[in-house]
């Protein structure tokens, strides 16, 4: 039993580092010559819905100098239909920990999406990605909690797969986005999704991005991630945190787990260096074997624990 | 499915400078040199924060150079380093240039500006393997024109430039138009700025002839996973990272 085994509410990762969704591939094929996927908490495949999408023509992304990136990919996929026949076998043979992500415009969208997958065993949670910010309509869900609820609500019905809700920062009070998620059943909060920005080619005088706005991402997010983190866990402790947002490094990560997520999800990271999830795994059993730890999980949420730490 | 690929931190061994803003930067690569294909390339950390993909200019031993203009901040970073500096290159990625089956098939080597910086490496390889190649080389003045001397080592080269600073005035797709009117029977490999691929593309499609074709379109990580990088052929968006560069022209809508 390694000391990186942990749980995000009910479900058990052999470590909490996981590949988040958009920055794998559709289902990680690409990692095949840096890791195996097995060596992963787990993977979070790129975003599915009912049908195909082509996605938004090129440029889908503009860097953002010494902060990151803007992506506008437009949620390219083949489709659940198409995922499930012919990349879903390739995850179970490679013993991956799967967690499948799900988009779309409406509830029956997302709905017949989870029918595709909602009895299967080899997948261990279901992330509902309520917060493109890069189709028309992406954002209604994460951004009015009614909407969130019924979708999740009804989603809940659907399937005992546990259910992860990806949350969008372009909210004011994200605390009332999660209540409503886990209010309507969601086992886990997935925290943060891209930030909306938008990027100016000073050359030809228009937006960098075709369609003007783009989802930020890279380590100018990482506070706003930790911010709404720690938010969400001061006011519900017991909310499992999936956290997300510029993480590159095993000490990213502690100061994640530190701030209340009980596992992190590497994103844009991938995209400087295959290895980033690899090379944090192996930082955090330094990080545990230094500390003495028995359990990462010691960690979750210790920032708000401020005067056992004063004192330590 | 076996995939050389390598992370390598690479120390710059040679920054020469070609004038007119031009320079060729080579690191020891071993693992590089190793195992380039013609047409292939890698992502360099250049002081930014994604990487660049820059193709492999050439290969000396065990030292990759690659050849390019300062254009922007990562090139300039790359201009500046000193002997010793390390960089972080991640490849070779993607799919290079496929050579003829036959080997008396002519090879017609089709560059626009910086896409020369392919080249070199394509046509040595070609030539040590016994290909009859030629270059045609469109620029935008007669200091654009660069490599033309050492790939002249390896065949013909006919270039042509925007100003007429240097031999005719216009446009490369003017002398693939005459050279095919002379021969279609050759293998073209096509490497330049997108509008100049398109036309280039239009050209042997008229001649109902297809091109192997690199593109170039903004990517973030060069191995597959983020989908920027995309181009539309045969009705759908394909990455150039790993569906390419390299690509059929008659997959590509124009």
């Amino acid at each position: 039993m390694s000391n990186l085994n942990t749980t995000t509410g009910k479900v058990s990762l052999k470590n909490p580092v996981l590949l988040a969704s958009g920055t794998c591939g559709v289902a990680g094929h690409e990692f095949e010559p840096y890791f195996n996927l097995s060596e992963l908490g787990g993977i979070v495949t790129k975003s599915l819905s009912i049908k195909p999408r082509d996605g938004n023509p090129a440029p889908r992304v503009v860097e953002i100098p010494g902060c990151g990136m803007l992506n506008s990919i437009g949620l390219q996929n083949p489709g659940i239909e198409y995922f499930v026949k012919n990349e879903l076998p390739y995850l179970i043979k490679k013993n991956a920990t799967i967690i499948i992500n799900i988009v779309g415009e409406t509830v029956d969208d997302y709905a017949g999406a989870v029918n595709f997958i909602r009895d299967k065993n080899e997948i261990s949670a279901i992330e509902l990605n309520l917060s493109c910010p890069n189709v028309s309509g992406g954002l209604d869900f994460s951004q009015d909690p009614k909407k969130a609820f019924t979708l999740i609500s009804e989603m809940k019905k659907l399937t005992k797969i546990p259910l992860w809700a990806k949350l969008s920062p372009n909210v004011t009070d994200i605390t009332e986005i999660v209540k409503a998620s886990v209010d309507a059943g969601s086992d886990g909060v997935s925290l943060i999704n891209t930030v909306l920005g938008l990027a100016i080619n000073r050359w030809t005088k228009k937006p960098a991005l075709p369609r003007a706005t783009g989802g930020y991402s890279g380590p100018a997010i990482k506070p706003i991630a930790l911010r709404m983190i720690w938010d969400t866990h001061k006011k519900f402790p017991n909310i499992p945190i999936i956290g997300i947002g510029g993480i590159h490094t095993a000490d990213d990560a502690i100061e994640f787990l530190l701030c209340g997520a009980s596992c992190v999800q590497i994103g844009t990271a991938n995209f400087v260096n295959p290895k980033a999830s690899i090379e944090i795994i192996n930082g955090l059993k330094d990080y545990c074997e230094k500390n003495k730890l028995n359990s990462i999980s010691e960690i979750v949420g210790a920032a708000h624990h401020l005067v056992t730490l004063s004192g330590a | 499915m076996s995939i050389t690929r390598s992370l390598i931190k690479a120390k710059l061994t040679d920054n020469a400078e070609l004038g007119k803003g031009y320079y060729v930067s080579w690191f020891h690569a071993p693992e590089i040199t190793k195992n380039i294909h013609p047409g292939q390339f890698v992502m360099m950390e250049s002081g930014q924060y994604l990487l660049r993909p820059f193709s492999v200019y050439e290969t000396k031993g065990e030292n990759a150079g690659f050849l390019y203009r300062v254009i922007g901040g990562g090139t300039s970073f790359l201009s500046k380093l000193k002997i010793g500096n390390e960089v972080l290159i991640h490849g070779p990625l993607g799919k290079g240039f496929t050579f003829p089956e036959n080997k008396n098939k002519p090879i017609l080597i089709v560059a626009g500006g910086i896409g020369i910086a392919t080249f070199p490496l394509v046509a040595r390889v070609a030539s040590e393997n016994k290909y009859k190649i030629k270059t045609l080389f469109g620029a935008r003045s007669k200091n654009d024109l660069i490599c033309t001397e050492e790939l002249k080592k390896y065949g013909e080269v006919e270039s042509i430039t925007d100003d007429g600073s240097s031999g005719r005035k216009g446009l490369v797709t003017e002398l693939l138009t005459t050279e095919l009117n002379k021969n279609k029977d050759q293998e073209i490999f096509v490497c330049g700025p997108t509008p100049m691929l398109k036309s280039v593309i239009k050209v042997c499609n008229e001649f109902g002839v297809i091109a192997q074709v690199s593109f170039e379109e903004y990517m973030a990580c060069g191995y597959g996973v983020c989908m920027s990088c995309v181009i539309k052929a045969n009705g759908k968006y394909l990455r150039t990272c790993v569906d390419g560069p390299v690509m059929r022209s008659d997959i590509v809508a124009v």
